[in-house]
């Protein structure tokens, strides 16, 4: 037997009524009921389960060097790579606020709920405290990888480190918040801003100069380094209220936002726009690819007149030309290697350090990759064999990814103290194939493959299609590159550049015969 | 022939939508398909193009089965299926562009990409991405796109969707000149208008095409629409 709940009814619409939005909270736990009734409580336990494994992430990370007892002064020599590393963190951090929102809501609130007479502000409150949570524990992170960089006293300063971070955090999501409530240019405006904080980062990077300490002044990303040594008492309290009177107004200010802000300017509109009514990272990277597109007029000359495959490789070539945006992604992540070589050494920090932001240079070139992926059709209009697109569309990656190798390699040698002159650029660029496989299959992985089976844990369900998704193609990455990865973690380049030439060579033929026969497949 | 069915039984998980059909198209003809929602259209394009195994019977072009993943199949198969597919980065004219230099050298008498964007119209808005068109306006540049690729069968799923009255008119004088050039069109469509053209043939799936195999004749099907 089956039992029809009946939705809250609302009050008829009548036009003498004074006009006033209703309040969401009886819907909401009408669907919270209906959710229930339906088991549709995986999505909330993943993000608990998320959130609980990033709170051992920074526990495991900073307890064991707080309770050991390390009593390292800060180096004044790390202090400005350091403030280098908070300027990054925080520029990828705004680049993907610019390009989510920040503040959205789910396609369904988006297509139906917006647009009737509710609450708006009450509506968006959880996108906004979403917003907010998430921005404390990038500024947790933040904190905590400065503690662990340059040491705390005693556990207090560690605290108040972590807390400053948490402080930045908050105050910069609060601040995205705000603007996207004023301006229809808010995604323009976090995105200048990003590219200003990776200039500032790329300058600080050369400066050899050393700096005893940096000042409260020069933004949050630099707050865990100025409470350091418990030098956050006199201004860290006014920088709490700061946050917290901007976080106010960022919510007391969302019932001003409009719904073709929400809906035109985020990802989210655009898929439910689509009429999808899940999303998953697959799907809200694609979606926001497809905006980022649509409200730009393409510039910078035409197709190449090249014929057959290597049309392929002009159409690429034209699609970086017009986004510059991906090369500044790439002169970005250059610094990132050099910064956690002066700041931790060789180790498995600098090894992850490199590889994720190789990744991160690669991946804005393999957009035409995953569409080709994605849709059988144009694949049968290009009228090629699936090695011949699959191979045509790793050129442009594994150029780049050379090139990125050699760059990162150049940096590394310079700024690194006991790094050999000529192996690092030499073995970065061996590595360029290993990486552009790595990050080919990144971009043609699909959606989030909820249909494979759950691990069941002391702490619930954990759900594995996010994880293998979250995996792909870094599990390539890691494989292809695991000489560089080594000598990243030894310290010792020139024993693994010809291992590593060898494992490049063959991964990136690999994967281009079994990805390409795979598309012939399908 | 160039492209026959023999006794096709098309449907899902082993319930036919029509069963038994036999039909054949020559180089030179245009065979319009129609039928109500549900009767199997698209699923018949869908074999034709060997993109989808049909319950029983056969499909061939030139004598060889259609199977999508066959390079020689592909080459002579045009087909826009469902809704066009695009490059997000690309304009109107580099998509005509793009696909005419990625399937060169083209046969000589072939539609050139200035040909097929003054017959749909797409001049007024050729530098411009797909993101920012209309869907009408990308079915026109969906039609272009398949138009441009060089082929000897082309199918086409209701080309007719989200275009107005000029945007039909244009693609019926395509889907002529297509067949004039010698090449075999299968056109699934609901519009009365776009169905007749100068010796045309008609496949009516509800008339000529029978629930299940024991019911269907082919022969009824081939006596009725005319297929051979």
């Amino acid at each position: 037997m089956s039992v029809v709940r009946r939705a809250p009814a609302g009050p008829a619409v009548s036009s003498v009524q004074p006009v006033r939005a209703n309040p969401p909270g009886a819907s909401r736990r009408w669907l919270r009921q209906r959710r229930r009734q339906h088991g549709g409580g995986a999505g909330s336990l993943y993000f608990v389960a998320l959130s609980v494994l990033v709170g051992i992430a920074v526990v495991a990370g900073t307890l064991p060097r707080l309770l050991s007892g390390d009593r390292s002064a800060a180096d004044s020599a790390a202090a400005l790579p350091l403030l280098a590393v908070g300027l990054l963190g925080y520029a990828f951090a705004l680049t993907l606020a610019a390009r989510f929102g920040p503040v959205t809501a789910t396609p369904a609130t988006l297509a139906w709920w917006l647009a009737s007479p509710v609450d708006r502000r009450l509506l968006l409150l959880p996108g906004a405290a979403m917003v907010l949570s998430v921005a404390a524990v990038v500024g947790a992170l933040h904190g905590a990888f400065v503690v662990t960089v340059i040491g705390a006293a005693e556990q207090t300063a560690a605290a108040l480190m972590v807390g400053a971070g948490i402080t930045g955090g908050v105050l910069t999501g609060a601040l995205a918040v705000v603007i996207q409530t004023v301006t229809d240019a808010a995604a323009a405006v976090l995105e200048r801003v990003a590219v200003l904080l990776g200039a500032v980062a790329a300058v600080l990077t050369m400066v050899r100069t050393p700096v005893p300490a940096v000042p409260a002044w020069a933004g949050p990303w630099g707050w865990p380094q100025a409470a350091a040594e418990g030098r956050g008492g006199s201004w860290l309290p006014w920088a709490v209220a700061m946050a917290l009177a901007v976080a106010a107004v960022g919510v007391w200010r969302l019932d001003r936002l409009p719904l073709r802000r929400l809906a035109a300017g985020s990802t989210l509109g655009a898929i439910a726009g689509a009429g999808l009514v899940t999303v998953d990272p697959g799907i809200a990277s694609r979606a926001a690819e497809e905006r980022r597109w649509a409200t730009r007029s393409p510039r910078g000359g035409g197709l190449p007149g090249i014929a057959g495959p290597r049309a392929v490789v002009g159409h690429d070539l034209i699609v970086a030309r017009r986004s510059p945006a991906g090369l500044l992604v790439a002169g970005a992540t250059l610094l990132m290697p050099t910064l956690l070589g002066l700041l931790t050494g060789w180790g498995i920090v600098l090894a992850a350090g490199w590889l994720l932001s190789g990744l991160a240079a690669v991946a804005p070139s393999t957009v035409n990759a995953r569409r080709d992926r994605d849709l059988p059709a144009l694949r049968r209009l290009l009228n090629l064999s699936g090695p011949t697109l699959v191979g045509a569309r790793s050129v442009l990656p594994t150029v780049l990814a050379v090139s990125w190798g050699i760059g990162a390699g150049a940096l590394l040698t310079a700024r690194t103290p006991g790094a050999e002159g000529w192996a690092w650029p030499v073995l970065g660029a061996a590595a360029g194939p290993g990486l552009a496989a790595g990050a080919l299959r990144a971009a043609r992985r699909g959606a989030v493959r909820h249909e494979l089976p759950p691990i069941v844990t002391p702490m619930g369900i954990l759900p594995t299609g996010p994880l293998h998704w979250a995996a792909t193609g870094y599990d390539t990455a890691i494989l292809f590159t695991t000489p560089t990865l080594a000598a990243l973690i030894t310290g010792v380049p020139a024993a693994m550049i010809l291992p590593q030439v060898i494992i490049s060579v063959v991964g990136v033929v690999a994967f281009v015969l079994l990805a390409g026969r795979g598309d012939g497949r399908r | 022939m160039l492209l026959e069915s023999r006794d096709l039984s098309v449907g899902y998980r082993g319930q036919p939508l029509f069963g038994a059909l036999r039909m054949g198209v020559d180089s030179g003809e245009v065979l319009v398909v129609t039928g109500r929602n549900g009767s199997g259209k698209s699923s018949l394009l869908r074999c034709l193009a060997g993109q989808q195994r049909p319950l029983a019977g056969a499909v061939t072009l030139e004598g060889q089965p259609a199977d999508d993943r066959e390079p020689r199949f592909r080459r002579s198969v045009a087909a826009l299926l469902d809704a066009g597919a695009w490059y997000p980065n690309l304009t109107v004219a580099e998509h005509l562009s793009f696909v005419q230099l990625v399937n060169a050298p083209l046969p000589e008498d072939w539609f050139t990409a200035a040909d097929l964007a003054a017959a749909l119209a797409l001049n007024s808005f050729a530098d411009t991405v797909p993101g920012q068109l209309s869907s009408g306006q990308r079915q026109r540049l969906a039609v272009a796109m398949v138009l441009a690729r060089p082929s000897r069968l082309l199918l086409l799923d209701e080309p007719e969707r989200h275009l107005d009255e000029s945007g039909r008119d244009s693609v019926g004088r395509l889907v002529t000149e297509y067949a004039d050039r010698g090449g075999a069109v299968v056109l699934v469509t609901h519009d009365a208008s776009l169905a007749v053209g100068p010796g045309w043939r008609t496949l009516s799936l509800d008339r000529d095409a029978a629930e299940g195999p024991a019911v269907a004749s082919g022969k009824r099907a081939r006596r009725r629409s005319g297929a051979r």
